[in-house]
């Protein structure tokens, strides 16, 4: 299952395939981001669009995230 | 999902936000701290002691933070508070923008004053914009402005707080000095100047803060705000594809827009720009203008409306303005 990413504003659903290595290691927030052509320094990540998560985070396959794009937020 | 072990740099909760330029890693708490030590800082080297300041809140995440801030700050710094909400009458997007600033204004224990741009005008922005036969976003920041004003001078501000963050102020930056107006950059500091009796000066209390830091503060306190962008936005934006490029030249750069907001007003105290035409008293409504009669007057005259009356229907909005001095209860 991949990593099934919510994209805000807009809510654009994402899914995200985890390749090789990485489905035993998971991808962490920044890769997930970078895959995404998304900057760090222009997202935050979620959990249940609440728990906000840390560039070190590790997601894994079935894994649901919010990406908050802080330039387009109301 | 396997949360890392990172910690905040300052306790031993769990980090949730990595600031590159500050090398630090922060938890919720300590990010708030972050955010409203550099409103702080702001605030007091443009020396708001005594001073009453009208916020304006959109329901937004940034004049949602904003006002947190402000709220928290208000006794430490010795100023009065007062919020305000423009209700534009967007259809879908107002009411939600609304159910954030009330449930806001609960939160910090504050009295918003709302003021309705169709019992002013009759009309919402976006219908005034159709019979105007101008942009939205035009004729939706000139009502802003106008509102915002005239309610501050009814209502006795010294200044009106806004929203606007770091990225925004270099997003603003950019654009003035694409289109050379060099009047409108000299105006990019955390202040601006007021004009006796026509102009309440412009706070910005987050000049220095990211909006993603506003961004994770929001979502972190959970505090209210409406997160989605006016169904009027356009699709592209200078402003934007601004902040976009500069988000990337800060991750490889960390540090290089704190730095430039925190050197443009000194860099701005070196420009001459053009002298900007005196501002005069708008005949019909005594507001700022530029001419005889105000862009706003000039604007309703032609859907049927006088400035002076829309005026004086702000004017009674004014007198339910809650004034809540450092440390007491409100007052009228």
């Amino acid at each position: 299952m991949p990593i099934r990413v919510k994209i805000k504003p807009g809510d654009r659903i994402v899914e995200v395939e985890l390749v090789g290595d990485e489905k035993k290691r998971g991808i962490t927030v920044v890769e997930l981001l970078k895959r995404l052509g998304i900057s760090p320094e222009q997202a935050i990540v979620a959990f249940e669009e609440e728990f906000v998560l840390f560039n070190n985070d590790v997601l894994e396959d079935g894994d649901e995230v919010t990406v908050y794009l802080s330039t387009s937020t109301g | 999902m396997r949360l890392s072990l990172a910690r905040c740099s300052r306790c031993s909760r769990r980090a949730v936000v990595w600031l590159g330029y500050a090398r630090q890693r922060l938890c919720e708490q300590h990010l708030a701290e972050y955010v409203e030590r550099k409103v702080e800082r702001v605030l007091a080297r443009v020396g708001v002691a005594g001073a009453r300041i009208l916020a304006a809140v959109s329901g937004g995440k940034d004049s949602s933070v904003m006002l947190a801030a402000l709220a928290r700050l208000r006794e430490k710094l010795g100023f009065q508070l007062a919020v305000v909400h423009i209700d534009l009458g967007i259809p879908g997007f107002s009411e939600e923008c609304l159910k954030a600033v009330d449930r806001l204004q609960n939160l910090y224990g504050l009295d918003c004053v709302v003021v309705r741009v169709r019992e002013l005008l009759g009309l919402s922005v976006v219908e005034l914009s159709r019979r105007l036969r101008r942009p939205v976003c035009s004729v939706c920041g000139m009502v802003k402005r106008w509102v915002l004003n005239t309610l501050a001078l009814e209502a006795g501000a010294d200044y009106v707080a806004l929203g606007h963050t770091a990225d925004d102020v270099i997003a603003y930056t950019f654009k003035s000095l694409v289109s050379g107006d060099l009047q409108s950059l000299s105006k990019m500091t955390p202040a601006t100047t007021s004009v006796e009796g026509l102009l309440v000066a412009r706070l910005r209390p987050l000049y220095e803060v990211y909006e993603r830091e506003t961004l994770a503060y929001t979502i972190a306190h959970r505090l209210p705000a409406h997160l989605d962008p006016c169904p009027y936005k356009p699709e592209w934006s200078f402003e934007e594809e601004v902040k976009k490029a500069m988000s990337i030249v800060e991750e490889h750069s960390p540090g290089t827009k704190i730095g430039f907001v925190r050197r443009l007003p000194r860099l701005i105290q070196h420009l001459k720009p053009p002298e900007e035409g005196e501002l005069v008293k708008c005949s019909v409504c005594g507001g700022p203008a530029s001419g005889s009669v105000c862009s706003f007057c000039r604007a309703v005259r032609r859907v049927g409306l006088e400035g002076s009356e829309v005026r004086e229907k702000l004017h009674e909005r004014a007198k339910t303005v809650k004034w809540r001095p450092p440390g007491g209860r409100e007052e009228g």
